[in-house]
């Protein structure tokens, strides 16, 4: 626990020779709290403050409030924010308060500053909180509702993927508002075993964006992963393939194919033995390291 | 038929045991064939041999006194062993296994030598390209598709098992034992890896770039060079990592609000006062990334490869803090925070979950894992270690308390 002693900001210089002089945590809860202290103030110490919610002092109580309360400054509440976040990592300590600190970030779900309703659907969606997870799928369902951008909605579903999040995912990557919504809706969908026909035909498609075909390499490799590597040996084979999705697709067979299976495999070996030899950077490096592991 | 001599590092012939750290370490010689001696003794001299940039060793005859680069042993031709100690040499790891050769010469002749490593964690920001790439390439495997042995560590740490590790003394001592679980399951797959540390007090823009733990794009998805070893990485059900800096967190800086070493070194002689380290440093790192990303909440955290070395620095400050107070020994009061009001798990005597199999503590009631992994060169800290068992890394106290790790900043003596 920070030591007692006066605040007194040290120089630089001194700061380095020496510890610093530490301000105990209810003084800058003290000054982080009172709406005489200029925001620039009121957030450094919320920056500088360890909040031990196990102390029975106010500490943690002038958080939630500054937290919770839509007339403070959204600096300050951000900072706040950011505060107990810190604390709840202790996490035995942080356990009196933790009901009170999710109802009140559930609150804050809906507050008007765009960056702590993002903030706050964030913990709650990492913690599996039902509400964020309702009002986040609504927002997607009906745009009028949404509380974050669309492709936050769907990456902060993706921390608990359920059949729900699926349908409107779907939905969403087949006629996306944005190449970001359509990436964050693709992204979760990677964990879901029906949409493998979907990754299979982005994977192959040339003309998709490099990060589709890369996300969608990465979701077959995780949905079906035979498939995979089937598709996998005949992008290596292809001439006309780019260098990205080829080092991508060799990777993948050098880490996770049957090395019997491959051993045997004399076209495969003759192929990357070629490309170790003469093939763009990328590729030769991974086709190198191909034949390391598995050259006789 | 000449004379040959046999080493053994760690007392063991096993190659797998043929790694050293800053502490020393128990070995033997002994005449395997006393071909041409005459005489019942034999004497040897034991040194090491570097390669350009490899490691370097040293040694002592006996488990107290200086180290030397050189020492003379007499050995008896009949077979039996006789006792060094060997170390490495501070501020000279290894980069690669065996860069380092311990070798036997009786006059000028060799008459026996084994290669060896000083095995070292070391800061990633620093790491070179092939140590990099082991380290990674190993992860990636223990990860496999999400499942085996990395999913173990992963449910450690999840939102059921927290109380066990976090918000009471028993924090780094949980923590350190749950690295070197992480750490020797790596060695079992390539033994030259160590874990290495992010200085979150730093700047260390190596550690974001997408050849090493990758670069954020706008969504927060981390992003790799194609064939990178983590191109496949999962969690759970989905595949990639979130991870986002805070506006405020520029990668190519050292992350604000971070509290430096000085002043975690500082925040007290006395653990009860050094364990407030979990608040910030510890938790304030962890939010350094926004609320998209897996570290910046206990329960997701570990889907994040970095956490491991965000960890590895924590412990490593807890042992620079160590050395700096003589903080070994778990029988003085201030080298724990030691109190019968704290919960099961975190008093000195306490058997460590899920190590220990105890399945009433968390719920739903589960032990992931089974015991810690063991290594080939020490025995300690055991399968289930006590809270106790964690504090003696080094073997300082007792030289069979030895864990095998150490760090490339913390000095033994
Ligand atoms: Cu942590």
């Amino acid at each position: 626990m920070s030591k007692k002693g006066k605040s007194a900001k040290s120089s630089k210089s001194a700061r380095k020779a020496k510890a610093p002089a530490r301000r105990t945590a209810r003084s800058l809860m003290a000054v982080a709290a009172s709406a005489k202290s200029g925001v620039k103030e009121r957030v450094a110490s919320l920056n500088e403050v360890t909040l031990a919610a196990s102390d029975q002092d106010a500490n943690v109580t002038r958080a939630l409030d500054i937290l919770g309360n839509d007339n403070e400054p959204a600096e300050v509440r951000m900072a706040a924010l950011e505060a107990l976040q810190t604390a709840s990592f202790s996490v035995v300590a942080f356990a009196p308060v933790r009901g009170e600190y999710l109802a009140t970030l559930r609150k804050v779900a809906t507050d008007p500053n765009a960056e702590l309703r993002e903030s706050a659907l964030g913990v709650l969606a990492r913690n599996k909180d039902g509400f964020a997870q309702q009002k986040l799928l609504e927002g997607l369902q009906d745009p009028g509702k949404a509380l974050v951008p669309t492709e936050t909605a769907l990456s902060l579903l993706s921390f608990d993927p359920h059949a729900d999040a699926y349908n409107v995912a779907r939905r969403i990557a087949s006629a996306p508002p944005s190449d970001d919504a359509r990436q964050e809706a693709l992204r979760l969908l990677s964990a879901d075993a029906t949409s493998a026909p979907l990754f299979e035909k982005l994977l192959l498609d040339k003309s998709e964006k490099r990060e589709v075909r890369q996300l969608s390499a990465a979701a077959l490799h995780s949905i079906a992963p035979k498939k995979f590597q089937k598709r996998a040996r005949e992008l290596v084979f292809d001439p006309s393939e780019y260098p990205d999705i080829q080092a991508t697709s060799l990777a993948a067979i050098t880490n996770f194919s049957d090395p019997e299976a491959l051993a045997n495999d004399e076209p495969l070996l003759k192929r990357v033995d070629s490309l170790s030899e003469k093939s763009p950077a990328k590729v030769k490096q991974v086709a190198r390291r191909f034949m390391t592991k598995f050259k006789r | 038929m000449t004379v040959d001599v046999e080493i053994q590092i760690n007392d063991s012939t096993n190659p797998r045991a043929r790694f050293l750290t800053w502490a020393p370490s128990p070995c033997r010689i002994r005449v395997r064939n006393p071909a041409g001696i005459t005489t019942p003794f034999v004497s040897l001299k034991i040194s090491g041999r570097s390669t350009a940039s490899g490691g370097a060793v040293q040694f002592r005859a006996g488990a107290t006194g200086a180290f030397s680069d050189s020492i003379t042993l007499t050995v008896s031709a009949s077979g039996n062993t006789a006792p060094f100690f060997s170390a490495g040499k501070f501020g000279r790891p290894s980069s690669s296994n065996g860069d380092v050769t311990i070798e036997a010469r009786s006059g000028t002749t060799l008459v026996g030598s084994v290669p060896v490593m000083v095995r070292i964690r070391k800061n990633a920001n620093t790491l070179s390209a092939p140590e990099r790439d082991r380290f990674l390439e190993a992860l990636a495997k223990l990860n496999n598709q999400g499942t085996g042995r990395f999913s173990d560590f992963r449910d450690m740490h999840n939102a059921s098992a927290l109380g066990q590790a976090h918000g009471a003394p028993g924090f780094l001592p949980w923590h350190r034992a749950y690295l070197l679980d992480l750490e020797r399951e790596l060695q079992a797959i390539d033994p030259s890896v160590a874990l290495p540390y992010w200085r979150f007090d730093k700047a260390a823009p190596n550690i974001f770039k997408p050849d090493f733990m990758g670069s954020s794009d706008n969504l927060g998805t981390v992003q790799f060079n194609p064939g990178h070893p983590l191109t496949f990485w999962k969690t759970d059900t989905v595949p990639g990592i979130k991870r986002r800096p805070i506006p405020a967190f520029n990668v190519n800086l050292a992350p604000p609000g971070v509290i430096d070493e000085a002043a975690t070194l500082a925040l007290g002689t006395q653990y009860k006062q050094f364990r407030g380290m979990e608040g910030n440093p510890h938790g304030r790192a962890h939010t350094r990334f926004d609320a998209i990303s897996f570290l910046s909440d206990a329960s997701t955290a570990p889907r994040d490869p970095l956490f491991f070395l965000l960890h590895c620095n924590v412990d490593r400050l807890w042992a620079q803090w160590q050395k700096a107070n003589s903080r070994f020994d778990q029988a003085v009061a201030a080298a724990y925070d030691e109190n019968p009001a704290f919960p099961v798990g975190h008093r000195l005597a306490d058997t460590l979950w899920p190590w220990n199999g105890v399945t009433s503590r968390v719920n739903p009631p589960s032990a992931p894992g089974g015991t810690l992994a063991p290594s080939p060169g020490v025995g300690a800290p055991g399968l289930q270690p006590r809270v106790r068992d964690m504090l003696d890394y080094r073997g300082v106290v007792s030289a069979a308390s030895r864990m095998g790790f150490d760090y490339d900043d913390v000095k033994f003596v």
